[in-house]
């Protein structure tokens, strides 16, 4: 009885978080926008690359597969903006931090369910105008329904890695003055190993095999990839890796905010 | 019976320095300075169930963070407190069940949502059944008169509207202790007075604790039966409202706002500020009655308009302090 209640709680957090997240549809459709633009310019790049080297495919995907790809990684990634790494540390330096900490509900929790719910809206339009652009541009993918439940799973696990990631970030605000350069510092990282712009399958196989075993990559990428190119064996691979990532950054993150917490202060008395 | 208590409780932050010019911030990254600031120290009271304590002080005296370490937000450096039997910083959760608390500069509501959407997420934190929380709602929305405002997104309510609806977030689950920090702070008379109003009916008719730091003397004048006044972190003055009343409240300031200049001797109090359209006299209400300053006023000139302030409250601690000092 007291578990159910408690996750009412928390589904009523991600429902309200979802609710306020609709209140900027402008911002939600330019989100949306922005993604089928990326998809449009990935297409000529990719395009280009596959004539150039003159194969049909490369790293195991073909052309309409990368631009799959990409496209359920660039819906995943967007979705989460803007981040809550500055939502946490506005909390801690504007003291709104004491409304949050004194209700009955995990504090970590609370931003975990929060994150899950304002992602919602985003991803539902990031996905139609992903989708659209990316059928108009290379046609169609196949798609296996064990494929797509299996991503849907992958990439709640991906998004609840990317929140512990997040989280601890955001709580440096309790010890800095600015946390910019650790956000910065983090998405130009999964820029980079998380295969938002460049499919991981394409770096060389020596590097793939240390990426791979990184967070960044199972944040969305292996998500993406189960769900465009459905193979068991990396379903495995991915959910173990992320499950241990989760393991280790969530105890980390929750012995941060122990840490933190200490140290709230709150400015303006 | 206690239902708050707090034993020589002390809270010290340390805050980095922050030197001006280049030079000082860069080598500050290497070797930061830290300053020691001592908020609260070695505070006692005890708060009994159903009491309005006020607990007042001017700015950085220490009473936002003893609310704050009431609430279970930050840690005492030193002592113990008890809030409805839990230790508030170890056992947050749990006292969250039995605590409201409003801050009147920030807000709990979201703000891009009508109140009501908060109102239905908090039933669900505070596991209130749907029909306990539907008749809870209505009383308070009847109280508190926020009907029209329930599906008004709270960005677009004004600071006295969104004030109640704070109030009435805070009070949903039937809290047995309520911790307001500021609630009257940049409300305008009639605002201040509806809360007021408010805040003392649901202290009479539920029996709720209330704790409320204010700079307003008029909040305490009008709410709280004792008065706590902490000055530097301590505490300086606790008991029964009336006789801080009776003892220092007793100055009143009368603003005119006049036509004319006037060329008269004032034989009641004292003119602090004196310009040619305006005039404050500081008026001793032990030994002379506004109605005799005012009617003094408009027999001699054409009064525009009349402002009546409560004395500031630093004038109030100066006053206890020269007091105390004499009697030493």
């Amino acid at each position: 009885m007291k578990v159910s209640m408690r996750l009412r709680a928390y589904a009523a957090i991600a429902h309200i978080s979802s609710l306020s997240r609709t209140a900027f549809s402008w911002a939600l459709l330019m989100n949306g926008l922005s993604v089928g633009l990326y998809i449009w310019i990935f297409t000529q790049l990719y395009t280009a690359t596959y004539a150039a080297a003159h194969v049909q495919t490369i790293g195991g995907l073909t052309l309409c597969s990368v631009i799959w790809l990409l496209m359920f990684v660039q819906c995943f990634e967007r979705a989460t903006w803007p981040n809550p790494i500055y939502k946490i540390d506005e909390e801690i330096k504007t003291g709104a931090i004491s409304y949050a900490l004194q209700r009955p509900y995990n504090y970590i929790l609370y931003h975990l369910f929060s994150f899950y719910g304002r992602i919602f809206p985003t991803l539902l339009g990031n996905l139609v105008c992903g989708s659209i652009a990316a059928l108009l541009l290379v046609g169609p993918f196949s798609l296996s329904i064990l494929g797509l439940l299996c991503g849907a799973l992958a990439i709640i696990l991906g998004y609840t890695l990317d929140f512990f990631l997040f989280f601890m970030l955001g709580l440096m605000g309790f010890w800095v003055e600015d946390v910019k350069p650790f956000s910065w510092l983090y998405s130009k990282s999964k820029l980079v190993f998380g295969g938002v712009l460049l499919p991981i399958a394409f770096f060389p196989a020596s590097v793939q095999k240390v990426v791979l075993l990184l967070p960044f990559s199972n944040l969305y990428y292996a998500a993406s990839r189960i769900i465009v190119q459905f193979d068991i064996w990396l379903l495995l691979r991915c959910l173990t890796v992320q499950l241990v990532w989760i393991a280790i950054l969530g105890s980390c993150a929750y012995a941060l905010f122990k840490r933190g917490v200490r140290h709230v202060t709150i400015s303006g008395g | 019976m206690p239902i708050i208590q707090l034993t020589h409780v002390s809270k010290i932050f340390h805050v980095k320095q922050k030197q001006a010019g280049f030079g000082a911030s860069f080598w500050s990254l290497f070797k930061p300075r830290y300053t020691t600031i001592r908020a609260v120290e070695d505070i006692s009271f005890s708060v009994d169930q159903g009491e309005f304590l006020a607990l007042i002080g001017p700015n950085g005296a220490g009473k936002s963070t003893t609310i704050k370490m009431l609430t279970g937000i930050l840690m005492p450096s030193a002592g113990t407190i008890d809030v409805y039997g839990y230790n508030p910083f170890d056992q947050r959760q749990q006292l969250a069940y039995h605590i409201g608390a409003v801050y009147g500069s920030r807000s709990q509501l979201w703000y891009h949502l009508p109140a009501q959407d908060t109102y239905d997420l908090f039933a669900r934190l505070y596991d209130l059944d749907d029909k306990a929380y539907k008749e809870r709602l209505d009383f308070l929305v009847t109280t508190f008169d926020i009907g029209p405002l329930l599906t008004i997104p709270v960005r677009k309510l004004s600071l006295g509207q969104r004030m109640r609806c704070e109030l009435v977030a805070s009070l949903l689950h039937k809290p047995k202790v309520l911790l307001l920090d500021e609630p009257t702070i940049g409300l305008d008379l009639i605002a201040k007075q509806q809360v007021r109003t408010v805040l003392k009916q649901l202290n009479e008719t539920e029996h709720t604790t209330v704790v409320l730091t204010s700079h307003d003397v008029g909040d305490i004048e009008m709410l709280a039966r004792r008065t706590i006044i902490i000055n530097h972190g301590t505490i300086v003055f606790d008991n029964a409202t009336e006789q801080l009343k009776r003892q220092f409240i007793t100055t009143k300031i009368v603003e005119f706002i006049i036509e004319q200049p006037l060329d008269i001797t004032w034989p009641f109090g004292t003119v602090i500020e004196q310009t040619p359209y305006c005039i404050k006299i500081a008026v001793d209400t032990k030994k002379t009655a506004i109605a005799d300053v005012m009617s003094f006023a408009m027999n001699h000139g054409h009064i525009k308009d009349i402002n009546i302030y409560d004395e500031p409250l630093e004038n109030i601690i100066a006053a206890m302090y020269r007091m105390t000092q004499g009697a030493r």
